[in-house]
């Protein structure tokens, strides 16, 4: 439970990355 | 004769190195602070002239765009710095609506999803390197199980190939890393002229001077229109620092900086949880009692009230000081200070009452001075000293030097009118509580505490920190607990007659473990009798101080007394102490957490790779006893890892226990709270946990045998022989039975 519960951190830590990513990628394009 | 450091020449070398590097990578940061000194000459005299209405023809050049190079030369010039921003407000609109039309445009989604999928790939292509990789080392390493051996720390030649190696080279380089840089440590000069030097071509200096222009020149123009010429203004000086560190140092640098914030929120939440700790503490009385079964970490949490406690009679004085001398704003209070931190270092002060008693004569003293001339007043204090054997200057005889006529002697609160000499005897009380070097606890068992006072001959002040301590340093300004004589807590018969420590007490914190043994109750006590000649827990008198405690505390007010104790149960204590307490119930104790945030990633990976090690490790050991380079490495490195996962957790972990807090008259009204334990706090050394160990080892040491030579059952049943050898009162009175 408490590795899942890890995980599932990290994975909402990656997404919070992906999109802050896609804020850069755009500002870098204009 | 001392010889020359040939370190200095390294460092010459290295400061030359830098300013070759200001020539040739940051031509234009002389051009600029030039420009920037201009700014603000600038615009101070246009400031000053605006100001005082001054006429003048200056026109502020903060808001032109620098000029690079600023010395044109023959020699080709480096390119101008080129940042993402456009030079005017309208190209900076127009980029903005441009970045959202694009932010929502699909075809951009999809360019940043394809994007994603490269990075996605190359990671693929990594793992797919990495994952063969894995399988052969993990082949490699299950020969090591193939063989079985019993050389004992030997090395395998690998192993020593390469001891000898980091023994020739990476210690060598190490060693002298590492003095060198103890070397710059202590050469304050190199580091500030490297520092300036660095900071001087990052711009550093020209920014704060820019930004100090256009303060200068925008509190009287109120121009906002050029405010975000001074933006670009500062992207161009900024590009200095963005384009010469490497991206991969601007990871290491956001990492640390990332690290150090999380830390900061771990510090506040423990002070936080601290800050909690001590309201909890304040809400209890003079005396109370934690309870609960064995494990439930009772001992641990009355040293961790009782550190906070001491804490808070500290800062509960150190207030109160405040407020009196208040009552007295001219009053020169160091003078004073100083008299009496004089008597104390003579022993002529040394509890609240000689404190009072000073006090008292020189107050007397003060009125029979007052109208003497100085012959007079010096033969008064050779005559102080032949009567009270105390030493006190001409001042303290002229009232330390306070002109009462001018500024009074007399405070008026809206109760009551107090006088100067009163208002003393409680600042005198208040200060030797506050300044007492030693620990305020007195226990019977040993606690340690490493407040430390820091004097620098005034007003000295206090260092209570629990959380950021150097756990390398701790023993250096450690004390301990004083240790409890119960003979000065007995208003009647003492275990010790004569004992010169038995009136000792008046404040402090005391802190008794397993009271209920020290103490008992009414069955524990059947047979004692009060009109006993020798001491017992009836006729000592200890019920009626416990009744009495805070009144040989009690200074302005405030009792600076409080006595925590715990025992396995309430009823072991005797109902007429109960009564007067609270009882705090530990009913679980949670477990360890984590006060500092972020560090899922890094648990996650830790108990993945401390997982594998162990099952590794110990297989390894089974079947061999001699060092393998592989093994050697793959130890070390998780040693470290380990290392910084176990320091991490002792600086910021906590765990949460769970209290229910009942009146000592047991009335079974309870209410629910939390006490935070903070391992930093209450595991740095504090205390042992096996405090009364000493006594049972000398009892295990009586012994001839131990557990292997203990006889041990013949098979599952136990024979009549063998229940015999038990000695339980329980087969005893069978077989008395059996008898009769």
């Amino acid at each position: 439970m408490k590795t899942f519960k890890r995980i599932l951190w990290v994975l909402l830590g990656a997404v919070i990355l992906t999109v802050i990513g896609y804020f850069v990628f755009t500002a870098v394009k204009v | 004769m001392k010889r020359f450091n040939y370190r200095h020449i390294i460092c010459i070398v290295i400061t030359l190195g830098f300013i070759l590097c200001g020539i040739f990578i940051f031509p234009s940061a002389l051009g600029r602070i030039i420009e920037s000194g201009r700014d603000f000459g600038l615009s101070a005299a246009y400031f000053f002239c605006e100001l005082f209405g001054i006429k003048h023809g200056i026109k502020p050049t903060v808001n032109t765009l620098p000029v690079i190079p600023l010395f044109p030369s023959q020699t080709p010039s480096p390119p101008k710095p080129s940042i993402p921003l456009p030079d005017t407000f309208d190209g900076f609109k127009g980029k903005f609506s441009a970045y959202w039309t694009l932010f929502v445009n699909s075809n951009n989604v999809l360019a940043y999803l394809a994007f994603m999928g490269n990075m996605l790939y190359t990671f693929c292509l990594i793992l797919l390197f990495a994952v063969p990789a894995v399988v052969i080392l993990r082949l490699a390493f299950s020969r090591y199980f193939n063989k079985t051996n019993n050389d004992y720390d030997r090395d395998s030649k690998p192993l020593r190939l390469y001891k000898k190696a980091a023994f020739y080279v990476f210690i060598p380089v190490k060693n002298f890393a590492v003095s060198l840089v103890n070397f710059i440590k202590e050469q304050r000069y190199y580091r500030m002229i490297w520092l300036l030097l660095w900071l001087f071509y990052f711009n550093a200096f020209t920014i704060l001077s820019e930004f100090f222009a256009y303060y200068l020149y925008f509190v009287v123009s109120f121009d906002l229109g050029s405010l975000y010429l001074q933006v670009y203004k500062l992207f161009i000086d900024l590009s200095a620092v963005l384009t010469f560190v490497p991206p991969w140092a601007w990871v290491i640098i956001g990492l640390a900086l990332f690290d150090r914030f999380r830390k900061n929120i771990a510090y506040m939440r423990l002070n936080h949880f601290e800050r909690r700790n001590r309201g909890f503490i304040n809400a209890r009385p003079v005396v109370y009692m934690t309870c609960g079964t064995m494990g439930k970490k009772k001992t641990t949490a009355i040293t961790d009230m009782a550190l906070s406690q001491e804490v808070m009679l500290r800062d509960k004085a150190f207030e109160k000081l405040l407020e009196n001398d208040l009552k007295f704003p001219y009053f020169p209070w160091i003078v004073f200070e100083n008299e009496l931190r004089q008597a104390m270092s003579l022993h002529k002060v040394y509890n609240l009452a000689t404190c009072r008693k000073f006090v008292h004569i020189l107050a007397e003293w003060n009125k029979v001075c007052r109208n003497l001339n100085t012959d007079s007043v010096k033969s008064v204090k050779r005559y102080i000293k032949r009567r009270y054997g105390i030493r006190v200057s001409f001042t303290a005889l002229n009232c330390f030097g306070y002109d009462s006529e001018r500024y009074g002697d007399t405070f008026d609160d809206g109760l009551k009118i107090t006088s100067l000499w009163e208002v003393l005897e409680t600042y005198a009380q208040l200060y030797f509580i506050y300044i007492v070097q030693s620990s305020l606890l007195l226990s019977n068992y040993s606690i340690r505490e490493d407040n430390f006072i820091s004097d620098l001959g005034n007003f000295p002040m206090w260092d209570s920190d629990f959380f950021c301590r150097d756990s390398r340093l701790i023993d250096s300004y450690s004390r301990h607990s004083h240790i409890l004589d119960f003979d000065a807590l007995r208003l009647g018969q003492k275990v010790l007659k004569n004992n010169r420590q038995s009136d000792s007490f008046e404040f402090g914190v005391i802190v008794i473990t397993e009271v209920g043994k020290e103490r008992g109750n009414k069955e524990s006590l059947d047979g004692k009798r009060k009109t006993d000649k020798t001491v017992n827990q009836k006729n000592d008198g200890f019920n009626d101080w416990l009744k009495m405690v805070r009144h040989s505390a009690t200074v302005d007010n405030f009792p600076f007394v409080k006595v925590i104790t715990d025992e396995q149960r309430p009823e072991s204590l005797g109902a007429d102490a109960r009564d007067l307490t609270d009882i705090v119930h530990i009913e679980d104790s949670g477990e360890t957490r984590l006060a500092m945030p972020f560090f899922t990633l890094a648990e996650l990976l830790y108990s993945l790779l401390f997982g594998k090690f162990t099952s590794l490790y110990y297989r390894y050991r089974f079947v061999r006893s001699d060092n393998t380079l592989f093994m050697y490495l793959f130890k070390a490195i998780t040693a470290a890892i380990h290392g910084y996962y176990a320091r991490i957790y002792n600086r910021f972990g906590y765990c949460v226990l769970r209290v229910q807090v009942e009146s000592g008259t047991q009335d079974g009204r309870t209410r629910e709270n939390k006490y935070y334990l903070m391992s930093k706090k209450i595991y740095s050394k504090r205390f042992s946990t096996d405090c009364f160990s000493d006594f049972f080892t000398e009892k295990a040491l009586r012994s001839p045998i131990g557990i292997d030579d203990l006889r041990e059952y013949a098979t599952e049943k136990a024979t009549f022989a063998e229940l015999k050898r038990q000695n339980s009162h329980f087969i005893r009175d069978l077989t008395n039975k059996r008898k009769e």
